[in-house]
Formats: structure tokens, C-alpha cells, sequence
């Protein structure tokens, strides 16, 4: 009887020390989405009141502050493209050949009439470095093991004050997420699907947005059609230059 | 008897002066307060009418939901064909195309760097050169600098916006905004005039580009954000406008698609409904309220005259006149004050009310963080009510508040009044 409870101790204390903390599960979920460097082609379905609308684009990241996109369709907004680098965006539009840099009001602007704003295009940062996270609880969501992660944003700068996350135990990914203000309301949620194995990393493929205050459209989803992490990408691709090329 | 009266009233400045200035001046108030309500009336529908309403608006179901958002992105579609139905069906009115939406205006250096940027409202209409929209829109008298577009990417800055971006005539600018289905969208222009309307809101930030160039920018070929119709005789028919907007509905709009047109009156559009009412009541709470006052003034004032010639109705008593006669006497003084006054306060009100209808007084320093579409320079409209509108409730007042202190004949006592006279 002894040797049972000893061993039923032993066993719930080395539990407790294999469980993985919140900060854990972050680094692991950041280890999944995040690289050096990316490729990513991708086509952006809108479903607005008029119907749906697809845009295509490729992108090239470089860790979480730089990155640069070009739309490749439809065919009014083939060529345009974006730059990120740091907190600093500019759009280069070929219909009027200027280059803007987008500032204030205008990065809550959606991006193409979706879901997305351009801060949320901004805000590439990894969950470790911009939010403080806790284990709210446990629960199964879509047949699969879920923590439910809150996360707080460690100062005032972040575009969502509040995450709330159900990440999947057995791939340390997030299969859906919400996002709040800091008045607590909610304002976006995001469902992740069609994730894939790339390299030795979990990755969702298919991405839904729904801007909750945006009652006019039905969602964006976002769709990878290909991605290539830890790219070989040129220093060159991330300059000003390169947006009227 | 009555020129009895008269004379009285005439001689004894102390039984008349009062009642009358009283009189004159509570109908002069409100004789001027309607015209000047009236005034303000049309001045505001005429200014939303021509800059937003419209006396009737043809718009989508999905538009008419969010109407003060202006939704662009849920514009009618097949405007030409809704245009010539409407021309067709709609003959007294004439029909005007408008698409209004906001953008990011942004001012390059010579490399294409942003100098400076601000925000804008852009109303796009037909800037064409045989447009009624330029006398509709008294385009051609608002413009301060410059030239109206005459081509494709020319566009003109309220003087508001002008000042803030710090541009200059043939400076190019570049606007951003979004295409109707969400993309994004910005157009290279170049600034040819600066207009001024007077209008604090239109004044502030805005823009103003020819339809066809917004069509482009928007990507919303034979797209509208909104048809207005005017009634070719500018004045706003209440009935007829509400009438047709009904029957425009029926027949054109299908509840089961939001994209369908409807028809909405001006009284039925943001809260020129609540506003127009309020207006009308404000009207007949003023006459009830001058009415009660100048009852309850004319009453205490016939009390205290009563007590003044205390004396003298004991005294006609005493000789044999009846207190119902001294009554009648009374009301019919009160018939002549009144009359008298309210005749002088009628002119009074009338006649200030004819020289505010001829030159209007500038409210724009009243109107400076306005957000009405109104003209400031407000004027008086003065019609067959603004003569009866104080005259009758000014001369029922005094009769009635003198037929209320006259009742104390009725109660006076001459028992002592020889002992009264002599003190």
C-alpha cells in the first residue's frame, strides 16, 4: 500500500514537472509559425456583400519585422506591392505610381476590403516577445486536445490587448484564436485548419478571419498555396527600391 | 361709446401704455420668431436638399440601412438605365448623380515622398461644362481661386483643405481611398481651384472631383452612389415627394434584395424628419407659451389697474351703473388695448421680419463646428401666418386676462365709499 502511494506521488509529481507552463507552450507555438526567413504564395478569398473576391500574392519575410508583398491578381491590383520594415509600411500603387507610407487612421483600414487591417499586417511579432501568457483551461475542440491560452499584451503598443487561444496539445498550434481590445470586446477570430507538416514544423494552410465589428462581411480566408521557410531570401528584397521594380 | 373709450385709453397714458408696450412687444417676438423659424426651415431644406438630400434620393436598400455612412461600396449599379426610368417616370424633378466617399489626401515632394497628409470628404458629381450641377451646387460662385476641372483628373479643394495641405493651383495630389469592393485604391490629381460654400462642413475637408474620375478611382463603372432629385421648381413638395417615394418602392424594390432600389423623401433621410417637426412644434409651443404668459401678465396687470381705479368703479356704481355694464366697458378697453398693441407689434414684427427675409445675417461664427449641411447666412421668410401668428394670440391674451381682473366689479362693495373718497 505504501510502495502504491509512494509511486502515485512520485508519478503526479513527475507530471507536474514534464506539463508544459504557458511561456513553454508559447516558445513551441512560436517555434511553429515562425522563421528566420519565409515565402509564402498565397490567395486572399473576401466574401463580401457582393460576393466573393480573390487576390493572390507573394510574400518574403525576414524574422518578425521586415517583410515585402506583391499582389499577383486580379488583374486592377496585380503589381502592387507592400514593404514592411520595422514598424514602417509603405504600399507602392502602379496605377498611379506612388509610393505611400501608410500611417495613423489608415492602417486600420482594411487590407482589399478582407477581414485583415493593415496593422494586423504589422503586427508580425511572435507571441513571446509582445504578450504574457496564462492557461485559462482545457478543453477539446474540433476532436482535438486543447489548452486555452489568455494572453496579455506586455504593453500598450500591441494592435490586441488580449488573445485567447486553443492551441492543439500533440502540435503545439492554435487552431482557433480571439482577439480582444483592451475593453474587453472581442474584435477579431481566427480559425486555423489544413495544417501540415513543413520541415519540422506544424503549419495551417487554410486560414479563416472574421472581423466581428464588420457586419457587412461574411469572413477572409486565407489560402497557402505554397510556403518556403528558412528561404534564402536577398537583402535587397526588403528596400524601397525594390517596390518599383 | 367706443370712441368714449378711446379717448380714456388716449388720455389716461397710465390705464394703456403698459398693456400696450406689454402687447406689442410679446406679438413683435413672436411674429419674428416665426418668420425667422420659417426662414430657417427652408434655408435648411434647401441647402440639404442641393448638398445631400436631394427633395427625394433613389439609393440601394442596403445605402438607405447606413445612409449617414455613405456606403459607396453598396452603390446602385446600372445607373444609366435607372437615370433615363427615372427622367422618364419622374418628369418634374430633375435627377442628379452623386458618389460621396472619403480618402487619405496625400501631398508628394518632386521624388514622390509624402509631405504632408489629411483626410477628406469627395463628392464626385458631373463637373461638365452644360451641368446643372454647377448652378445647383452654386459651384461657380463658391469658386475662390483658380478654375472648375474641365478634364479628366483635375479637382478642386474646399478652402479648408487647401490651407491645411499647404498646396498651391496646378499642384498635383494624390488621393487614397478604396475601391467599391474593398481594394485599395489611389488616383493621381492635380488641384485647379479652391472652392469656398460658406458651409462649415462642405468648408472644413472636402474634396470635389468629376463622377466619371470617381467611377474610375472606384472602380465602379455604372455605379452611383446616389441619384437626388430636385424638384424643378426647387420648392420641397412634403406630400407629393413622400407620395412618389411610395410608389417608386413598390414598383422598383425587392425586399429580398439588397441591392434594389428604394426611394426616400428628404423628411425621411437622417433627422431632417425629427428637426423639421421640432421645428413645427417649436412654433406652436412658442404661441401657447406667449399666450399663457401674456394671459398671466395681463391679468396681473388688469388686477392692479382694478386696485388704481378702485375708486372709480366705486364711484360708478355708486351712481347707478351696473357692474355688468363696468364688465363690458372694461373688455371693450381691453378689446382697443389689445388690438392696438398687438396692430403695433405686427408691424414691428412684420416689418423687421421683411428686412431680415432681405438681408440674411451671417451665423457662420455660430456654425463654425457645425456638422448641418446649411448655408450660414440665415433670413427670415415671411408669409400670410407671420401677420395673424402674434396679432390673434397677443389680442385674445388681454381679453382674456382682462375678462379674468375684471370679474372684481362683480365683488366691489360701496358700502364705505363715501369713507374710501375722502381718505
Amino acid at each position: 500500500m505504501k510502495i502504491a502511494l509512494v509511486t502515485l506521488m512520485v508519478l503526479i509529481f513527475a507530471g507536474y514537472l514534464l506539463a508544459d507552463t504557458a511561456e513553454e507552450i508559447i516558445i513551441k507555438i512560436d517555434d511553429n509559425l515562425y522563421s528566420d526567413s519565409q515565402i509564402i504564395e498565397s490567395r486572399m478569398v473576401i466574401e463580401g456583400r457582393r460576393g466573393s473576391r480573390e487576390i493572390a500574392t507573394k510574400s518574403w519575410t525576414r524574422g518578425s519585422n521586415d517583410s515585402f508583398t506583391e499582389y499577383l491578381s486580379p488583374p486592377r491590383e496585380a503589381g502592387t506591392k507592400m514593404l514592411k520594415l520595422d514598424d514602417k509600411l509603405w504600399i507602392y500603387d502602379k496605377n498611379s505610381d506612388r509610393i505611400i507610407q501608410m500611417s495613423g487612421h489608415l492602417l486600420r483600414q482594411s487590407v482589399n476590403g478582407s477581414d485583415l487591417s493593415y496593422e494586423d499586417f504589422m503586427d508580425e511579432n511572435n507571441y513571446q516577445e509582445s504578450y504574457i501568457p496564462s492557461i485559462e483551461g482545457e478543453e477539446q475542440y474540433l476532436g482535438r486536445d486543447c489548452w486555452i491560452l489568455l494572453l496579455t499584451a506586455k504593453d500598450a503598443g500591441v494592435t490586441y490587448f488580449q488573445r485567447r487561444l486553443w492551441v492543439a496539445k500533440e502540435i503545439y498550434l492554435p487552431i482557433k484564436e480571439e482577439l480582444y481590445g483592451e475593453s474587453g470586446t472581442l474584435l477579431k477570430r481566427i480559425e486555423l485548419s489544413d495544417i501540415r507538416q513543413v520541415k519540422t514544423r506544424w503549419y495551417p494552410y487554410k486560414i479563416f478571419y472574421k472581423d466581428i465589428l464588420n457586419t457587412k462581411g461574411k469572413g477572409t480566408t486565407l489560402e497557402i498555396d505554397s510556403i518556403d521557410m528558412d528561404a534564402d531570401i536577398p537583402e535587397s528584397v526588403f528596400s524601397k527600391a525594390s517596390l518599383r521594380k | 361709446m367706443l370712441n368714449f373709450i378711446l379717448k380714456g385709453i388716449l388720455r389716461d397714458r397710465s390705464r394703456s401704455l403698459l398693456p400696450i408696450i406689454l402687447i406689442a412687444t410679446g406679438v413683435f417676438s413672436t411674429s419674428l420668431y416665426y418668420s425667422f423659424i420659417r426662414g430657417y426651415e427652408r434655408i435648411s431644406i434647401d441647402s440639404s436638399a442641393r448638398y445631400d438630400t436631394g427633395h427625394v434620393k433613389v439609393i440601394t436598400r442596403a445605402y438607405a440601412d447606413e445612409l449617414d455612412e455613405k456606403p459607396y461600396d453598396l452603390c446602385l449599379m446600372e445607373a444609366d438605365e435607372m437615370l433615363s426610368k427615372l427622367n422618364k417616370e419622374y418628369p418634374q424633378l430633375n435627377w442628379y448623380e452623386r458618389i460621396q466617399f472619403g480618402g487619405l489626401v496625400d501631398v508628394p515632394d518632386a521624388q514622390g515622398e509624402t509631405i504632408v497628409q489629411g483626410e477628406s470628404a469627395v463628392m464626385a458629381v458631373d463637373l461638365s461644362v452644360d451641368s446643372d450641377e454647377l448652378k445647383l451646387l452654386n459651384l461657380r460662385d463658391a469658386l475662390r481661386k483658380g478654375k472648375l476641372p474641365a478634364v479628366s483628373n483635375e479637382v478642386v479643394l474646399s478652402i479648408g483643405l487647401f490651407k491645411k495641405l499647404g498646396v498651391d493651383l496646378g499642384d498635383d495630389i494624390s488621393l487614397i481611398t478604396a475601391t467599391m469592393y474593398g481594394g485599395m485604391a489611389v488616383g493621381n490629381y492635380q488641384v485647379t481651384g479652391v472652392m469656398e460654400f460658406g458651409i462649415p462642413v462642405l468648408d472644413r475637408g472636402m474634396m470635389m472631383m468629376d463622377i466619371s474620375d470617381a467611377r474610375q478611382l472606384l472602380d465602379m463603372n455604372d455605379g452611383v452612389g446616389e441619384i437626388l432629385g430636385i424638384y424643378k421648381d426647387d420648392q420641397y413638395h412634403w406630400k407629393e415627394s413622400a407620395a412618389i417615394s411610395e410608389q417608386f418602392t413598390k414598383k422598383y424594390s425587392d425586399p429580398n434584395d439588397e441591392f434594389s432600389p428604394v426611394m426616400l423623401p428628404l423628411h425621411k433621410q437622417g433627422d431632417m424628419e425629427s428637426m423639421l417637426s421640432w421645428m413645427g412644434s417649436a412654433i406652436f409651443i412658442l404661441i401657447g407659451f406667449f399666450v399663457f404668459i401674456m394671459g398671466l401678465v395681463l391679468w396681473n396687470l388688469g388686477l392692479i389697474n382694478g386696485i388704481r381705479r378702485y375708486g372709480e368703479m366705486g364711484l360708478r356704481l355708486a351712481i347707478g351703473e351696473h357692474a355688468g355694464h363696468i364688465y363690458i366697458s372694461l373688455i371693450k378697453e381691453a378689446v382697443l388695448i389689445g388690438f392696438l398693441g398687438s396692430l403695433i407689434g405686427t408691424a414691428g414684427g412684420v416689418g423687421f421680419g421683411y428686412w431680415l427675409q432681405n438681408h440674411p445675417f451671417d451665423m457662420s461664427h455660430y456654425l463654425s463646428n457645425a456638422t448641418v449641411m446649411m448655408t450660414p447666412d440665415i433670413s427670415a421668410d415671411v408669409n400670410w401666418f407671420s401677420y395673424v401668428v402674434g396679432f390673434i394670440p397677443g389680442f385674445l391674451a388681454t381679453i382674456v386676462g382682462a375678462g379674468f381682473a375684471a370679474l372684481a366689479v362683480f365683488r366691489r362693495s360701496t358700502a364705505s365709499l363715501f369713507k374710501e373718497l375722502e381718505n
